[in-house]
This record gives structure tokens, C-alpha cells and sequence, in this order.
């Protein structure tokens, strides 16, 4: 309620002017002692009463008549809104903004999309409140470039609405139960002291809102405060919807010029079939895009080769075209290449055929950043404790040389990778090999006309580098005319890579560690197989020096709007995180308090002396076209909520409305000319009264 | 008795009622030879009838003029006259003491010059004195609620001092209760005999009325002298007053000038049923203020009605 001439506001005291005028003018009452009141009795003793209240009725028209001159003159208007939407009075105010992906979307009946319209109908809800009004804004998704998270509660319009502008879309999934949260602790905080009204403008995508309340939300955990849920609806989309679920790296040391591949996980969330492009851009500007099919409900795993030219962070931008929601159509996948890697090689060149040509052709790092060391075998523990390479190759009687040797057990659990093949004119009996490798070689076996070799386990993450665009693998026929069987342990965990059958493989990898273990039966020689002819031995030499891992992790990969990786949410350590691709970011802090990240990036992350990249995508989920369409939010339960539907216009136009407000002038004129009469009346000569009563 | 001792029976008061005579209009029981008609037959001038000699009566009454003209022995007989025996019933209920002086803005209007009390005991004691002077006894009988003082019948000035003295200790302090007392004293006081009731009559005039009527029913004449203050009768103010009843100390706010009309009506209805319903037991009526001279006010009732 407003007042258009508040003087007259300051004079309504003038009102209790006939009050006054009663207390000092009224007659006295004067006691009398008298015989009896026998008479007085049968007069009628109720005329005393009736005469007192007249005066009083005849006092309070009198001083409503006043009341409602003076209020007619200050012009008041009604401003209605503020009960429906709980604005009235000094109440404290929160917004929350669903700014998740989602609200990407168009919204129902117009071309701006629901984050437009929530944040116009907040920022007219903002507007509306009272000056002393005290308001704070929240994001569902944590946005760094908003800038909110510090943010408190303010009576500073104009701070509020630039802090609204700087809202921009996400590719996100949002928190409730934080946002919610939040917006209590920002009412606490408030002199309000914990009441007040938490606006929420959202699209209640059920991903988001379906999940139930903490449990800490029981009676009293709203303190006073209420929430309104402004439903933005969307409009409805019948067409294909493809999100990217996941975009990795495949695990493996990642060097100059040495391809890797990345695995683009898409999966269609629509109900019809889609046909979208798939294009990746990398920072070396090389660029790519394909078609990819996918059936409604399907999955696709698309790889994407990646080819860096120097050692560094590195970042390829992938992205959909073509469907009908592109909220969550972006990855960015983010990679540290390293330097040159070093291979050790025990004892000479021709104890390995042609795998030194496969692993570096000039054995100095050229083409492959591998460099080759071929050292003596009693010197194999000084080379490889000091140049720590990525790949230490021997011979099978080589290794019988070096006996149990755990300190190449060791190198390869930290990450190394051990090969272990026989030399050309194959191995023979020269020692036990150490236990801990689970394997053993056989003796030779010749094979008249060449045997064909084929791959047992297709699913070993060994292929992964032999697989094309759409996965099938790639190794074409290899043959093999000398080998010798392995004996595997079956304790060890080897995953049978080649051989005639299942039970006579030639070639095994297994984990050990954070390294990998190669023991070949096969001399990698053209007298013993046809592999060194094929274009996949090189594959072959670089899976085998590049599989291991020497570092951990290699590469983190959230979802935006996702908690951070496990490595970095909690502990006390101090994080570096400087973004290589998207929004601008340079942050400095601790585990433990890493922000959220809204939108598809890439970061380099420093923890201590180690460094990290950390990849984010859209968040799939927000794909999702299922909204709650009740009155029930189960994110809110516990807490005094209502849902009402926004609609493009009608919250902006119901605030204008109600800023205009209803003018009480004639009502307050009717009310004046109501007590002027009920005063004629009541204060009418005595006489009047007496004939009326005398008539009744 | 000497000048100025009474308070209520002054020299001047019974200097000026002298010569006049309370007279009463049924026939009396008196024990004693008076100025009053009795019912028996007696020794008065007054014939009353003639009956049969019969054997026993005194020769010396036959009427011997009868027997000349008719033969016949007949005796006079002539009606007995006695004295009478005035009792004065006198209300000292606390209404009596209207207006009271010390009460705190003093009683509405105190047009009186005296209180009811005071002025109904002028009254007694002028009746008492009356009685007395014609040889007739008088009783005095005080009450409120119910009898407190009874005074038995004298007929000699100085039988009459105590009752006066009497008077003069009177202090009302209870409240009234009419009919009561007029029943007991109508068990109270045996034979026809003179009740002057002296009282306010604030009282529901239906219940005074029915003591009245008790009294007349048993012979008795009775004469009533209702004593009002002219306040009273006028209500003589205005505004908004919180006025105290005397009796009951109950309290109510009204407006005076608002109501008097209605009050002097409801004054009227009562004062008319009053005196209607004593004149319908056959007792003698008499209202008077307090501004009235005591001795005009006697005057009234020694008129031959």
C-alpha cells in the first residue's frame, strides 16, 4: 500500500482529536444518594447503557469519519500481490534460478527460452519488493562467472539485477537440495532472522526435483521460511534427442605424435530416430565430423583419434548438430602430452626382430618419441632405476637370468611395462623365471604350412588402440609358422591375446600394478610370424610401450554440474585450476572446496607437483523431457511449499498490476460519507431517541 | 410538660394543635369511658335501640312512655362510648433518613427542610399528643423490617414522654420491610383500635397494600400518611448522575434530565395505586412532603371526612 500525499498519512493522529475533546468536554458524573431506586428500575435501566453506548458509537463515527477523510486525502493505493507471493512487509527474499541445462529449452508459448523468462520474472519480482526489502539470488547450478556464490542477502537493487545479468545458460545438472540450502543459510543470515519466501524459478525437470529431500530437512527446517516453485513450462519436443554420456580418453600414456583415441560415448534419449553430426575440434585445429545413426534408446561408442604434435596440455572440443536439444551436446576432453619416453631393451638389437623398427625406426624418437636403450642384462636394474622408461623388453632366458628380480616387479606395478619374447632362434631353458610374472614359455612347436592366429579376447583393453570409428577391430590375418605355448597361470588374471586356440595362446597381456605385462611366444621375426609384415606392428610396439600407466590418474572427467572428481573433493592440499578451453578461470585453493564446474571444459589441475587435466561435459540428464507436472516436489518435502505456473507474461504483468495498484480513493469517500450519516443519526437531539423508544 | 423539652412535641407545635380532635369513623373497643362509639351498649345519650323487658333488668330502664301507648314493657338501650387506642406505626427504615445530608454531593435536590425521618416523627408525636389530649390512649410501634420498639398504650402526657424521647434516639439503618410488620402488628394489637401508619412506602405498593388490607380486615381504621421529600416527587436536576439507593447502597448511571419524565410517570402510576388501594381497604390516605406543615398536615386527617 502506497499513499500519493503521505502528509496526510502524518496527520491521521488529528484523528483521536474527538477522543480528546470527549475526555476534556464530557459531563461529569455527578454521585447522588436517593431513597430508593424503585422508579429508576421500572423507567427502563437500560437507557443508561443505551445513552453510553450511542456515545461511544457516536465517539467512534466521529473519529472514523476523520480517519477515513484524512486517508481519502492521502490518495492510498492497494498493492493485492503481496500476500500471493509473500513479498509484503520487510520479509526477506531469496531467488533461486534454475539456470541448469535444461532451462535451455524454449519456453511454452513464446521464442525466449525458460532461463530468459525466469530471470526477467525474477528480476521483476526483485523490482516489486519493498525498498528495505531484503533479497539475496541463487543458482541451482554454481556458476563461477555469475558470481553469486559469495554473494549474501542485500537491500541493493541494482547490485542484484547486474548480478542477474551476468546469469548465463549451463550445461549443467542442477542440486536442489544445495540451492535449497543455501537459500536457508541466506535467510538466516538475514534480519529476519530465518523467515521469509524462497522464490524458485524452474522448469522441475524430474531428474533434478525427483530426488527425495536430505533427511535433515525435518519439522523446523524451513524456519519460518516458505517456498513458492514457479513452474516454467517448456515447450513440448517431440523430435530426436542424442546427449553425449561420456567422452574419455582411452587410458594410456599419451606422447608426441603418438595417436590416441577418445571415446565418444552418444546415446539417443528421443523417441525417434536420429541422424546427427558429430564434430570434434581440436587445438591444433585439426578438425573432424561423421554421421552417426542411432535408433531411439541407443547407445553408440564413436572414437575419435587425437594426434598431438607437441608435449603439453592439449584439448579437443567435441560436439552434436542435429537434434533437437542442445543443452547437452558438448564435451571437451582435455589431455597432457608428455615428453620423450625412454624403452630399454636388454641385451642386442637382433634379439627382437623387428620390434625396435616398430617401437622408434630411428630408435632416437623421432616419429614415436620412444628412445632406445639396449643395454646388458646385469646392467638392466642400474638403467632402468635411473631413466625409469616406459617399457623394459627382454627375452625369455634374459629374465630366467635375473632370477625372482622384484625390483621389476616393482617397476611395473608403478606403471612400467614389461615385454618378454623369445629371441629368434627361441628360447631355451636357462633359468626359473620370477614367480610374480604367472607365466612360463614352452618349447617350440613348428607348424608345416603357416597357422592362422587369431584373437581370443576381443574385449582386452590391449585392442582398444586396433579399433576403427565403430569399433570393430582391426589387426587383419596374422600367421605364424614357428611358436612357442604359453603356460599361464590362471591365478595371474592373463587375457589370452593370440594363438591357434584357446588353449594354446601365443601372446598374453595381464595388469600388474599400474602396469602392464606382454610375454610373447612369438619371436617378432618373419621366420616366425607374419605380424612384423603387418601395418599393425607398429600399433602393436606402441600398445605395448604405451598401455602401462606410469601416472594416476591420467585424466579426470565429470559432468558439468557434477561434484569434483574424487581427487579433489576433500583434503587440504592446495589446487591450481586453470581452465585450457571454455569459460576463463584461474583459481587458486584447497581440495575440498573445488568449485562446480556449469559448463563443458577443460582444466589443468596442479595438486602438489602433480598435474592433472580434468575434462567436463554436459550433463546427459538434462535431456530428460519429464517434468513434474504436480504440485508435489519431493526435493521440498518437509518444508512449506507451494507451485504455482508461470507462464510467459502473466507474473510480470500480475507485478505491474499490482505496482499500479487498486487506488482507495472512493471506497475511503464511501466509508467518510457512511460515518457522516451513522453520526447524524447517532447524535440526533434526545428527543428524537425518546419518541422513537416511546414509538417502540 | 415544659416548653422546649421534646424535640418532635415543641411548645409552639402543641400550642397550635390544640382544639383539634382525631376522630374515627368505626366503632371502637375501648376500655375506657370515652368520646367514641362503641359496639356494645352502654351508658350514653345515644339511643340505640328497644328490646323486651325481661325479668332481671332494672325497672328503673323501662321506658315507661312506651308502655302508656302500647302496652308493652320495652327497655332502651343506648349506645356505649369509649376511648380509642391510637397506635402510631412508625417506619425507620434507612429511606427515612432521605435526604441525607452527609452523603457526598449531598441528595438530589434536599428541597426539605428536614429528613423524612424527622418529619414523620413531627408526625407521631403530633398524633400521639392529640390522642393523649382527648383522653383517648395512644401506643407507639417502630419498625423496619420488623417491629424494634413497641410502646404500650398510654393515655396521660406523662405515660407519652417516653415515647417522644424515644423519638428522638431514632436512627435509620436498615432497610424496610412493610407488609411484614403490618402483619405482625396486626396480630400484635387485638380489637378495633386506630393504626396511623407513618411510613414512605417505598415498597412494592402491592405488598403495603396487602398489610393495609390485613389491618382493615380486623376492624381496625386505618390512617395512612405516606412522607415523601419533594425531591422525591420532582426529581429536581439534571445531567448524568450515579445515584446510590439508601437502603440497598446498589448504584446506577442515568441521566436525570433524560429520564424524569418517565420517572414522574412511574411515580404517578405508583402514587395513584397507592392511594386506590387504600381507599378500596377503607383506610384513610394522606400524602404529604416534608415541606408541609406538620400541624396542616394532622389538620387534614382531624377534618370530618
Amino acid at each position: 500500500m502506497s499513499a500519493a500525499a503521505s502528509l496526510f498519512i502524518y496527520l491521521l493522529p488529528l484523528a483521536a482529536l474527538p477522543v480528546v475533546f470527549h475526555l476534556l468536554l464530557r459531563r461529569r458524573r455527578k454521585k447522588k444518594v436517593f431513597s430508593t431506586l424503585m422508579f429508576f428500575h421500572r423507567v427502563d435501566p437500560r437507557l443508561s447503557s443505551r445513552r453510553k453506548l450511542r456515545e461511544l458509537l457516536l465517539l467512534a463515527c466521529r473519529v472514523l469519519l476523520l480517519v477515513f477523510l484524512l486517508l481519502t486525502l492521502a490518495r492510498l493505493t492497494l498493492h493485492a500481490t503481496g500476500g500471493l507471493l509473500g513479498l509484503q512487509g520487510q520479509q526477506a527474499v531469496v531467488v533461486i534460478l534454475d539456470n541448469s541445462a535444461s532451462m535451455t529449452a524454449p519456453a511454452a508459448g513464446g521464442s525466449q527460452s525458460k532461463l530468459h523468462l525466469a530471470i526477467e520474472s525474477a528480476q521483476a519480482l526483485l523490482d516489486h519488493l519493498d525498498k528495505s526489502a531484503e533479497a539475496g539470488v541463487v543458482l541451482l547450478v554454481p556458476d563461477f562467472v555469475a558470481d553469486l556464490e559469495n554473494s549474501g542477502m542485500t537491500t541493493d537493487r541494482a547490485a542484484l539485477a547486474k548480478s542477474l545479468d551476468r546469469v548465463q545458460p549451463t550445461e549443467a545438472s542442477g542440486n536442489p537440495a544445495r540451492a535449497l540450502t543455501r537459500a536457508l543459510s541466506l535467510l538466516q543470515s538475514a534480519e529476519s532472522a530465518g523467515s521469509g519466501t524462497i522464490h524458485v524459478f524452474t522448469d522441475l525437470q524430474e531428474t533434478e526435483w525427483s530426488q527425495p529431500a536430505p533427511t535433515a530437512w525435518g519439522d523446523g527446517a524451513a524456519g519460518g521460511a516458505h517456498i513458492v516453485f514457479h513452474r516454467i513450462s517448456g515447450t513440448p519436443v517431440e523430435g530426436a534427442n542424442v546427449a553425449i554420456v561420456q567422452a574419455e580418453l582411452i587410458g594410456r600414456r599419451i606422447l608426441p605424435r603418438q595417436p590416441a583415441n577418445i571415446q565418444v560415448l552418444l546415446r539417443n534419449e528421443g523417441t525417434v530416430p536420429a541422424k546427427v553430426l558429430l564434430n570434434s575440434e581440436d587445438d591444433q585445429h585439426k578438425t573432424h565430423s561423421e554421421m552417426v545413426p542411432l535408433e531411439p534408446a541407443q547407445e553408440r561408442l564413436v572414437q575419435l583419434l587425437v594426434l598431438p604434435e607437441s608435449p603439453g596440455y592439449h584439448w579437443v572440443k567435441i560436439w552434436i548438430e542435429g537434434d533437437s536439444f542442445a543443452g547437452d551436446n558438448r564435451a571437451v576432453v582435455g589431455y597432457l602430452c608428455e615428453n620423450k619416453a625412454s624403452v630399454v631393451l636388454a641385451g642386442k638389437q637382433a634379439d627382437y626382430g623387428v620390434l625396435p623398427f616398430a617401437l622408434s625406426p630411428y630408435a632416437d624418437g623421432r616419429f614415436t618419441s620412444l628412445q632406445l636403450l639396449y643395454v646388458p642384462v646385469d646392467e638392466l636394474r642400474a638403467q632402468v632405476e635411473r631413466e625409469k622408461p616406459v617399457l623394459a623388453v627382454l627375452t625369455w632366458d634374459d629374465l630366467g637370468k635375473l632370477g625372482q628380480a622384484d625390483w621389476l616387479g616393482d617397476f611395473i606395478k608403478q606403471g612400467g611395462n614389461l615385454g618378454v619374447l623369445p629371441p629368434p632362434e627361441g628360447a631355451g631353458e636357462k633359468g626359473d623365471v620370477p614367480a610374480w610374472l604367472g607365466a612360463a614359455i614352452g618349447v617350440m612347436e613348428f607348424s608345416p604350412k603357416d597357422m592362422r592366429l587369431d584373437v581370443i579376447d576381443k574385449t582386452s583393453s590391449f585392442w582398444s588402440s586396433f579399433r576403427d570409428t565403430e569399433g570393430r577391430l582391426r589387426l587383419g590375418q596374422v600367421f605364424a609358422r614357428h611358436y612357442q605355448p604359453l603356460q599361464l597361470s590362471k591365478d595371474a588374471g592373463f587375457s589370452s591375446l593370440l594363438g591357434p586356440g584357446p588353449d594354446k595362446v601365443v601372446l598374453a597381456t595381464r595388469k600388474l600394478g599400474k602396469g602392464q605385462v606382454i610375454v610373447s611366444g612369438l619371436a617378432f621375426d618373419p621366420q616366425w610370424t607374419t605380424l612384423p609384415r603387418l601395418k599393425s606392428m607398429v600399433v602393436f610396439a606402441q600398445a605395448m610401450a604405451l598401455g602401462g600407466r606410469t601416472r594416476e590418474p591420467s585424466g579426470l572427467y565429470v559432468a558439468a554440474g557434477s561434484p569434483p572428481p574424487a581427487l579433489l573433493a576433500s583434503g587440504g592440499d592446495g589446487v591450481h585450476i586453470v581452465s585450457l578451453v571454455g569459460d576463463p578461470f584461474d583459481w587458486t585453493g584447497v581440495r575440498g572446496q573445488v568449485p562446480v564446474f556449469p559448463r563443458s571444459g577443460a582444466y589443468s589441475i596442479q595438486v602438489g607437483q602433480e598435474s592433472f587435466c580434468l575434462s567436463v561435459r554436459s550433463a546427459d540428464q538434462e535431456g530428460s523431457r519429464r517434468f513434474i507436472e504436480t504440485d508435489v516436489v519431493p526435493a521440498a518435502a518437509g518444508m512449506p511449499y507451494t507451485v504455482r505456473t508461470l507462464e510467459e507474461t502473466d507474473l510480470t504483468e500480475a507485478l505491474n498490476a499490482s505496482r499500479a495498484g487498486l487506488p482507495l480513493y472512493l471506497p475511503l469517500l464511501i466509508l467518510a460519507m457512511l460515518a457522516l450519516v451513522a453520526e447524524s443519526l447517532l447524535g440526533a437531539p434526545p428527543g428524537n431517541a425518546k419518541e422513537s423508544n416511546q414509538r417502540s | 410538660m415544659s416548653e422546649g423539652v421534646y424535640k418532635f412535641l415543641p411548645a409552639q407545635l402543641a400550642d397550635r394543635l390544640r382544639g383539634l380532635g382525631l376522630g374515627v369513623r368505626k366503632q371502637m373497643d375501648g376500655g375506657m369511658q370515652g368520646l367514641h362509639r362503641s359496639p356494645a351498649f352502654g351508658s350514653s345519650v345515644e339511643f340505640a335501640e328497644y328490646r323486651a323487658y325481661v325479668p332481671g333488668d332494672p325497672i328503673r330502664r323501662i321506658d315507661w312512655a312506651v308502655y302508656a301507648r302500647t302496652d308493652r314493657h320495652v327497655i332502651r338501650q343506648f349506645h356505649d362510648e369509649v376511648n380509642v387506642r391510637a397506635y402510631v406505626l412508625l417506619d425507620i427504615s434507612e429511606s427515612m433518613a432521605y435526604p441525607e445530608l452527609a452523603k457526598t454531593d449531598g441528595p438530589i435536590g434536599s428541597w426539605g427542610a428536614m429528613s423524612k425521618m424527622d418529619y414523620a416523627s413531627f408526625l407521631a408525636a403530633g398524633i400521639m399528643y392529640l390522642t393523649v389530649q382527648q383522653r383517648d390512649s395512644t401506643a407507639l410501634f417502630t419498625f423496619d423490617d420488623e417491629v424494634r420498639q413497641v410502646f404500650d398504650p398510654v393515655s396521660s402526657f406523662v405515660g407519652l414522654k417516653p415515647m417522644l424521647l424515644a423519638l428522638e434516639d431514632i436512627t435509620p439503618k436498615r432497610a424496610g420491610n412493610i407488609e411484614k410488620v403490618l402483619h405482625s402488628a396486626a396480630e400484635k394489637i387485638a380489637g378495633r383500635s386506630l393504626i396511623v401508619l407513618i411510613s414512605d412506602l417505598l415498597q412494592d405498593p402491592r405488598e403495603v397494600l396487602r398489610g393495609i388490607g390485613h389491618l382493615t380486615h380486623d376492624g381496625k381504621e386505618v390512617s395512612v400518611f405516606h412522607v415523601l421529600d419533594p425531591s422525591e416527587l420532582k426529581l429536581p436536576m439534571d445531567g448524568l448522575c450515579e445515584i446510590e439507593s439508601l437502603e440497598t447502597r446498589e448504584k446506577m448511571l442515568v441521566d436525570v434530565t433524560q429520564i424524569r419524565d418517565r420517572y414522574l410517570e412511574k411515580l404517578r402510576v405508583y402514587l395513584d395505586e397507592v392511594r386506590t388501594g387504600c381507599t378500596n381497604a377503607g383506610a384513610d390516605y394522606f400524602l404529604v412532603d416534608t415541606l408541609t406543615d406538620v400541624r396542616d398536615a394532622l389538620f387534614r386527617r382531624c377534618m370530618p371526612s
